[in-house]
């Protein structure tokens, strides 16, 4: 509003810059432990995840079993840490496939421009319409169950997010002074495209691929829970949560742990993405 | 036609685009897919041995997919503008009847829904504005950001536990009159109001900083009357579009919360279509969930003029 | 008149680092104002002079720490102690006994609420009057401002008016609840030049009117002269001079004034270098028309402009924002497409050259834009912004461009070692001599100077525009003008194109046009220049 208080305004960055909170940190190591227990579980754990232990069922959470057991006796935490692999992997694959194909088709279309630009547009507006779990049940009916097909499912229906964002983003970075001062010099428009507007534009899609990350993990464990992803008795967190449905009145922990765990996770990646996204604001 | 009357035509227009949109979409991914429609239709009930050729090659020609693509896709989109989209694989009977049997307990979930989710997070938002306390700010400003990271359905699970197990006061299940519908329009409530708490935390935040409020404290205005009387007003209609567009996500959001608390509608009805592979009913479901989608955000549309003089459909139709 | 309507003494306002740590924009500020008196704070951005006025009605931001020894106000013989007051019980001053006029009437009105309503409240929320009186006040008080049919405008709603009736409202909620001192910040810096003038005409006749006292903020030391009884000037947090208008302004006391009144006084200063006639034309544009928008909103931003440059010579272009002087740069420039119409440079047309031949093109015409804080590659050196065109032509080895750029740099006199620094850490005008040094690096024989010195401080402007006559003469250069400063094209060009609505209202020689503009709209714009007089001020 007023340029007498910049001093104040321009200060502002050089903290943001700075250190980063505990909160931050705290996303970065749950994250990094949840990466450890897909790739490598059987370090945290020296429970089977599958095998039966009639004798034990439905213990609540103890010195034994620190997440409890379920109706066969196996012990949650191993069926948790186990789950991982499937639930972070489908992740992984879902961000990668969105970010990949929309990144690429944002690109294009933002600096191709013209009727390409227009009808590839109109179908990301559609396709931002249309509710991203429908896409993805869409996506399912046609492909069938299982892991890596709710993983292809998942991606498919966040391609049209990353390929926005990317294309607002090189149309914003595009129309900058500085773009335009390179083109008035005679830089050719391929090197512009690659050496000015990529490095600027990326950041913005590596912010949503961090919130994108937690969204896919609920979709997937959505679309677990419903049933069409991973089969039992391989566990997953979505149906881990779904299989202690039937004991929700009589052992808690079964369905509360899990979902937990979810919810960790997701909100570990919404805030590595805040952090991201308020640090590129700053240096944008 | 007056200028209004002609805007109406056009965003109607504009929304049969969508529809056709979406019904496209779905045509796309369902019956060109690699994937073969009639092998999951037989194979749906798991057993896909033992079907005749003769059988097969009947119920392609049932489904006209030994014609060509494009014939097919006419032939589709003709019959769904006539509201036929085939006959449902596994219950048998018309695609559209099915849909149409379900739909009002699934609109009144999600006008329930609309209303909590508006309440709430308006009120967490002017909450977390007008709170001097930082502690309690920051509280209030994170909490939408906990709310949206929550799986849906282990919502509902611990509402369940907590309402209907331990203090009895609400069913867990069923579809049985106003209190069976409390626990899931919360559960379903919970990330779109997360995203209107935050929308228009932001929204105020920023209507806060404009040049006007500046005029207003010079005016002499208490900092209560500045938020309520004036910033709101400005800060809330991106927070209204907010729900119109988030109405679709909410129909979604119902087929996972249908499920957990045992109700029949609209989302039951698309989990059980999925799950059984019934493309034709799926297509349905997905193809009336945009036309529901188009219809709200066309009346949310018509209500930003009673809330933005700015906005006047004479002005926004030339655009 | 006797008494002080305002008395501040040692007034001292921090800002509080997030960081920690905090940054000083007042020390030690003593001001007076008398009833009935302008009072002119003057200084430029960042000078602390919105601090000043914000203080006083303790409208500072949240990180903002305001100590005073006091800050007496004697609004009816009665001396009340602003700094000894509560929230609520200042804030039942504000509006009543302080009025306040923003700096930017596009948007310091509710934009939801109806213009009538607005002012209304000023009298309800003091409780001055009953609803229904307040709006026949408010009514009352459009008419007072000048603004025709007041009864329909007070039902309208801020969109539905222009730029300088929207002051004019805000005039009226300042004065409505007829206060004793009326706080102007910057009143009239985001309006047209045109309106400029009327809208301060009707700021001091009102305040004459209701005998109420002015604390006037401005940069323009001008206008200060022009129309307070006082002035003070503020630099870098503290006052450095205080005394009559006529006496500050005349027989400035502080070098920084001096200076302040040398930039003031450019519209009869010294030229930078002598006028030139003009050799054979370099660049030429025939007939340019350029329309934006879609079907039923189309808007001729540039509607048939014809112009031609004459080797080293300068051609300003001038208007204001919306003019289209900007559009047709970035036409000759070939940075935007014309509808029609044609640019000829050294004998091409440029509207024809396509792919490599456009490229080429480019060599001989440069830009310097007018934004230096966004105009550079914020991840690159300053060194690999200079070389930016060397590098899209291949011009030389590596080390032959590294030694073109440390050329360059000390051409437009920076240390040598900025070359490896990032432009983040250079101040405005360090980056446009960046801007400069890139534009210059590959020879061209044209460069088009877009507003290049409008986003930097007064003495720095000064200092960039003689490094740009400076370089003209070494380089022989031909230079498009763009700019909405008469003052400035008065010193800097050789011919003018006067523009508005898209077309060239008038041309010529610029002492020709500046001496005698023919046009009235040349005529408007040279009248909104505030020309201190002597006169002036002995008719207070």
């Amino acid at each position: 509003m007023t340029t007498d208080t910049l001093p104040a305004v321009a200060a502002v960055p050089r903290t943001r810059r700075g250190t980063l909170g505990a909160g931050f940190w705290i996303s970065v190591a749950l994250i990094a432990l949840f990466l450890s227990w897909a790739l490598f579980p059987a370090l945290f754990t020296g429970h089977d995840p599958i095998a039966s232990a009639p004798a034990q069922r439905l213990q609540a959470p103890g010195a034994a079993h620190p997440f409890g057991t379920d109706q066969l006796g196996r012990d949650l935490y191993a069926r948790v840490v186990y789950g991982a692999g499937a639930s972070i992997r489908a992740t992984v694959v879902a961000v990668l496939v969105g970010m990949t194909a929309g990144t690429l088709i944002g690109l294009v279309s933002g600096f191709v421009g013209g009727w390409l630009d227009a009808v590839l547009m109109r179908v990301v507006d559609v396709l931002l319409a249309i509710p991203a779990l429908l896409i993805s049940l869409t996506i399912v009916t046609a492909l069938g169950f299982g892991v890596v097909k709710v993983a292809l499912a998942v991606g498919v229906a966040a391609i049209a997010g990353f390929a926005r964002v990317m294309r607002a983003e090189v149309l914003r970075v595009r129309t900058s002074a500085f773009v335009e001062a390179a083109l008035a010099c005679g830089v050719r428009r391929r090197t512009i495209a690659l050496r000015t507007v990529l490095p600027h534009a990326i950041g913005s899609v590596l912010v949503l691929a961090a919130l994108e990350f937690g969204t896919a993990i609920l979709a997937v464990s959505a679309l677990s829970f419903l049933g069409f992803g991973a089969v039992p008795p391989n566990p997953e967190w979505g149906l881990l949560v779904a299989d202690g449905r039937t004991f929700l009145a009589s052992a808690w922990w079964l369905t509360t742990i899990p979902g937990l765990v979810i919810a960790l996770a997701v909100t570990a990646a919404n805030v590595i993405s805040r952090t991201f996204k308020d640090r590129s604001e700053v240096h944008g | 036609m007056g200028a209004p009357a002609r805007y109406v035509a056009g965003r109607l227009a504009q929304g049969a685009v969508v529809i056709w949109a979406a019904f496209t979409v779905t045509f796309v991914i369902l019956y060109l897919l690699p994937s073969d429609p009639v092998s999951i239709m037989l194979s749906q009930g798991g057993d896909s041995t033992g079907v005749s050729e003769e059988a097969e090659s009947r119920l392609r020609a049932e489904f006209g997919l030994d014609q060509p693509v494009l014939v097919q896709y006419a032939t589709a989109l003709w019959r769904a503008l006539h509201g036929d989209f085939g006959d449902s694989i596994t219950l048998g009977g018309a695609v559209i009847g099915h849909i149409l049997q379900a739909l009002p307990q699934t609109v009144l979930l999600t006008a329930v829904t609309a209303v909590i989710a508006v309440a709430g997070g308006v009120g967490l938002a002017v909450a977390a504005s007008a709170t001097r306390s930082r502690t309690l700010r920051r509280v209030l400003t994170n909490l939408p950001s906990v709310a949206v990271s929550l799986p849906s359905f282990w919502v509902g699970m611990v509402l369940i536990q907590l309402f209907s197990f331990r203090l009895h006061l609400f069913p867990a299940l069923g579809n049985g009159g106003f209190a069976t519908l409390v626990l899931p329009a919360v559960t379903l409530a919970v990330p779109t109001g997360a995203v209107v708490a935050q929308v228009l935390y932001n929204n105020l935040s920023g209507a806060l900083r404009q040049a006007f409020v500046e005029v207003l404290r010079a005016k002499g205005l208490s900092e209560r009357r500045i938020l309520l009387g004036h910033a709101l007003r400005v800060a809330v209609l991106p927070a209204l579009t907010l729900v119109g567009m988030n109405i679709a996500a909410m129909l979604a959001g119902a087929i996972v919360i249908e499920t957990v608390f045992g109700r029949s509608g609209l989302g039951r009805l698309t989990e059980a279509a999925v799950s059984e592979q019934d493309i034709p009913l799926v297509q349905g479901v997905v193809v009336v969930s945009a036309a529901v989608f188009v219809l709200v955000n066309l009346v949310v549309d018509l209500l930003y003029p009673l809330v933005d003089p700015r906005i006047s459909h004479r002005a926004t139709a030339a655009s | 008149m006797s008494g002080t309507l305002l008395a501040v003494r040692g007034l001292a306002v921090e800002y509080r680092l997030a960081g920690g740590g905090t940054v000083a924009a007042l020390r030690g500020v003593d001001l007076d104002v008398r009833p009935g008196e302008i009072v002119a704070v003057v200084g430029e951005s960042g000078s602390g002079k919105s601090t000043l006025a914000r203080a006083v009605l303790r409208m500072l931001s949240g990180n903002a720490a305001m100590t005073a020894r006091s800050v007496a106000f004697t609004p009816d013989g009665e001396t009340v102690e602003l700094t000894g007051l509560t929230d609520g019980e200042l804030r039942a001053r504000r509006g009543r006994d302080i009025g306040w006029v923003p700096q930017d009437p596009g948007v310091s009105l509710d934009p939801v609420r109806r213009i009538g309503d607005q002012i209304a409240e000023v009298l309800t929320v003091h409780g001055l009057a009953d609803r229904r009186t307040a709006r026949r006040r408010a009514v009352e008080v459009l008419a007072s401002v000048g603004i025709d049919d007041p009864q329909g405008r007070a039902r309208q709603y801020p969109h539905q008016l222009s730029g300088g009736q929207r002051q004019r409202v805000l005039i009226g909620i300042a004065i409505a609840a007829r206060p004793r001192l009326i706080i102007a910040d910057e009143p009239t810096s985001a309006l047209d030049v045109t309106t400029q003038r009327t809208i301060m005409d009707l700021l001091v006749e009102v305040a004459g009117r209701e005998g109420s006292s002015v604390l006037l903020i401005t940069h323009d030391l001008a206008l200060a002269a022009e129309r307070a009884d006082r002035v003070v000037v503020v630099r870098q947090g503290e006052i450095v001079e205080t005394g009559a208008a006529a006496q500050v302004f005349d027989a400035p006391g502080h070098p920084y004034t001096a200076e302040l009144v040398r930039v003031a006084q450019t519209l009869e200063g010294e030229r930078l270098r002598p006028a030139r006639a003009g050799g054979d034309p370099v660049i030429g544009a025939e007939d340019l028309v350029k329309t934006f928008g879609r079907r039923g909103s189309r808007r001729r931003a540039v509607d048939g402009v014809s112009l031609s440059v004459a080797r080293g010579t300068t051609l300003g272009i001038v208007g204001e924002s919306g003019s289209g002087k900007s559009t047709t740069a970035r036409m000759l420039l070939r940075l935007e497409r014309p509808d029609s119409g044609s640019v000829e440079l050294a004998g091409q047309d440029l509207l024809r050259l396509r792919g490599e031949a456009l490229r080429q093109a480019r060599r001989r015409i440069q830009l310097v834009q007018q934004d230096p804080y966004s105009s550079l590659d914020p991840r690159r050196t300053v060194g690999a912004n200079i070389a930016t065109a060397l590098d899209a032509f291949g011009i030389g080895t590596r080390a032959e461009r590294r030694a073109r750029v440390a050329d360059l740099v000390a051409d437009v006199a920076l240390p040598a070692d900025v070359v490896d620094r990032r432009p983040g850490e250079l101040s405005g005008g360090q980056r446009q001599r960046v801007a400069i040094a890139r534009a210059l690096a590959v020879g061209p024989e044209i460069v088009v100077l877009d507003e290049p010195v409008s986003a930097l401080d007064v003495s720095v402007q000064d200092q960039v525009l003689r490094l740009l006559a400076r370089l003209q003469e070494e380089h022989a250069l031909t230079y498009v003008f763009i700019s909405h400063n008469l003052a400035v094209v008065r010193q800097f060009c050789d011919e003018v194109a006067v523009m508005r609505g898209g077309r060239i209202v008038e041309a010529g020689p610029a002492e020709a046009i500046l001496e005698n503009a023919r046009h009235p709209y040349t005529q408007a714009l040279l009248n909104a220049v505030p020309r201190p007089k002597q006169e002036a001020h002995l008719d207070r």
